[in-house]
């Protein structure tokens, strides 16, 4: 009796101590974009993704898509380095970058002073300015929209929440309502719980086709940012100069303002490579 | 912007992603089964150690794991994270394996512990008197015993750790939960249908889970024996 307790025992931790085996046949979503050359390294780069954020990047079907994925693909099969997109959300992607578990970060990254401390930028390819939102039929426009007590709804931890609280520090009388995803405020806003919402142009227009919202007006001074992609501090495998080459290179054959018209729209035209200007980020 | 983000409602959505989802409820799988092993071989050696080690060891061994059990999951997967990778180089699920595990087998020790204890003194007086020695002891008589009482609350555990797997989508593991949000994210909306979806899915892994382990308990049971936790 005890024998076959212990042998279907045997047996059972065999298999669960054997299962691991396959684990280790991945599991994580790797897309490798073969380069034509492979670098002198061999060195297979970790480009982080924040695939959260349509239209700049997301994960539809297996597969990354979106302008920056499109983008730094086309960039990757022109220079010929060897990459794996990894999908982080963004909260751990910026430390991870930080630490080089990844080696570039991708997903509408806001150029802003306290980033420029800790990590490097390419070249922005595009300036972002801020929209605010309100419900369809509501009687706000921007101005009333921005003050009197008004809730404004914003990203936590983003640019836009701090731009609500910057807000506040000024005297501005509104409520800043911080909201763990768009679709979360988009909800609210429908709902008439907050009357405004603070949003970024590329992502408002999408959401403008999908939620009964309209455009109250757009932020032109103060929140108007240069979207980049961020490298490690120090920049260990230039990867700068390869992603502005690449962006320029995407500029001048007309590929990016193709892409640019293909998923983003022709609502908003593409800017190209945008100089760096390093001595005006942090005033 | 058609092309950008086209949305689909009702069941036109599962059908297209159902490969992705599909993918993403293997992955937690993997996850589950890897770290459950892991924690049960920690977890059982932390319980030899805290019941039969002497002063020092069992000290060492109640430390550790009420240091495991007292970081929250998400923490503990972060210094795995941040930590350990900058030693060896290793993939998220890899990652999630170890710290998962490591948290998991500070609650299957303890679960083994009182296993053990339970058969622990009867038991091995009796064994000891006919003159078995310690270590045949342990192994013939005290651990088959505790392993059958041990059952029960391990059917919580498994069903807890599942649960778990769901964090390691903060390093990048691409699995069941994750995947569904994706999928809200770009077609704005669906959340009920996909959230119902991966709720089906945990349910159902966790289901068959559980009946496994009630089939377990039931060849396993000895007449006479109280049978813990379980249906009657």
């Amino acid at each position: 009796m005890i024998k076959r307790i212990l042998s279907l025992l045997l047996v059972v931790t065999t298999f669960l101590i054997i299962s691991p085996i396959f684990v280790f046949s991945g599991g994580e979503e790797e897309e490798k974009v073969p380069g034509a050359v492979v670098t002198p390294k061999g060195k297979v780069f970790k480009f982080g993704i924040d695939a959260d954020y349509p239209p700049w990047s997301w994960y539809e079907e297996g597969e990354f898509h979106g302008m920056d994925v499109e983008v730094l693909k086309a960039i990757i099969e022109h220079s010929g380095i060897e990459v794996e997109f990894v999908a982080l959300p963004w909260e751990t992607a910026v430390p991870a970058l930080g630490a080089g578990k990844i080696d570039l970060l991708a997903g509408a990254m806001y150029l802003t002073c306290e980033r420029e401390k800790v990590i490097d930028f390419t070249r922005p390819y595009f300036r972002e300015h801020g929209f605010v939102i309100v419900k369809k039929g509501s009687e706000h426009n921007i101005a009333t929209a921005l003050s009197g007590g008004s809730r404004v709804a914003g990203m936590a931890g983003g640019t836009q929440y701090e731009w609500l609280q910057s807000l506040i520090e000024q005297n501005v009388d509104i409520i800043a309502v911080p909201y763990e995803t768009d679709e979360l405020a988009l909800k609210d806003l429908e709902a008439g719980r907050v009357d405004a919402m603070v949003s970024d142009e590329t992502v408002a227009y999408d959401y403008l086709k999908q939620y009964n919202i309209e455009v109250a007006g757009k932020i032109y001074k103060g929140y108007s940012f240069e979207v980049v992609y961020g490298v490690k501090k120090g920049d260990p495998d230039n990867l700068i100069s390869l992603i502005n080459d690449g962006l320029k290179w995407l500029w001048e054959t007309g590929k990016f303002q193709a892409l640019w018209y293909e998923i983003i729209g022709s609502e908003m035209q593409p800017l190209g490579p945008l100089p760096l200007e390093r001595e005006t980020i942090c005033e | 912007m058609e092309n950008c983000c086209s949305y689909y409602y009702n069941m036109d959505i599962l059908i297209k992603e159902y490969k992705s989802l599909l993918t993403g409820a293997l992955i937690v799988l993997e996850v589950a089964t890897g770290h459950l092993t892991l924690g049960f071989v920690i977890g059982l050696l932390l319980a030899a150690m805290q019941v039969y080690g002497n002063r020092f060891i069992s000290f060492t061994a109640i430390t550790i794991q009420k240091v495991l059990r007292g970081i929250p999951a998400l923490v503990l997967l972060m210094l795995v994270y941040f930590g350990l990778t900058s030693l060896i180089d290793m993939s998220p699920v890899v990652v999630a394996i170890i710290a998962l595990g490591l948290r998991s087998s500070a609650y299957q020790s303890q679960v083994f512990r009182g296993g053990i204890q339970a058969i622990e003194s009867g038991q091995r007086e009796a064994a000891l008197s006919i003159g078995m020695s310690r270590l045949m002891t342990i192994r013939l008589i005290i651990f088959p015993q505790a392993l059958r009482l041990v059952i029960g609350p391990w059917t919580n555990i498994f069903t807890m750790e599942v649960k778990d797997v769901s964090l390691a989508y903060s390093i990048g593991v691409l699995e069941l939960l994750r995947r569904g949000r994706f999928i809200i994210r770009y077609t704005h909306g669906n959340a009920m249908l996909i959230y119902c979806t991966v709720a089906v899915f945990y349910f159902i892994i966790v289901r068959i889970g559980n009946t496994l382990l009630y089939r377990l308990e039931d060849k396993l049971l000895i007449p006479g024996f109280e049978r813990r936790g379980g249906k009657k």
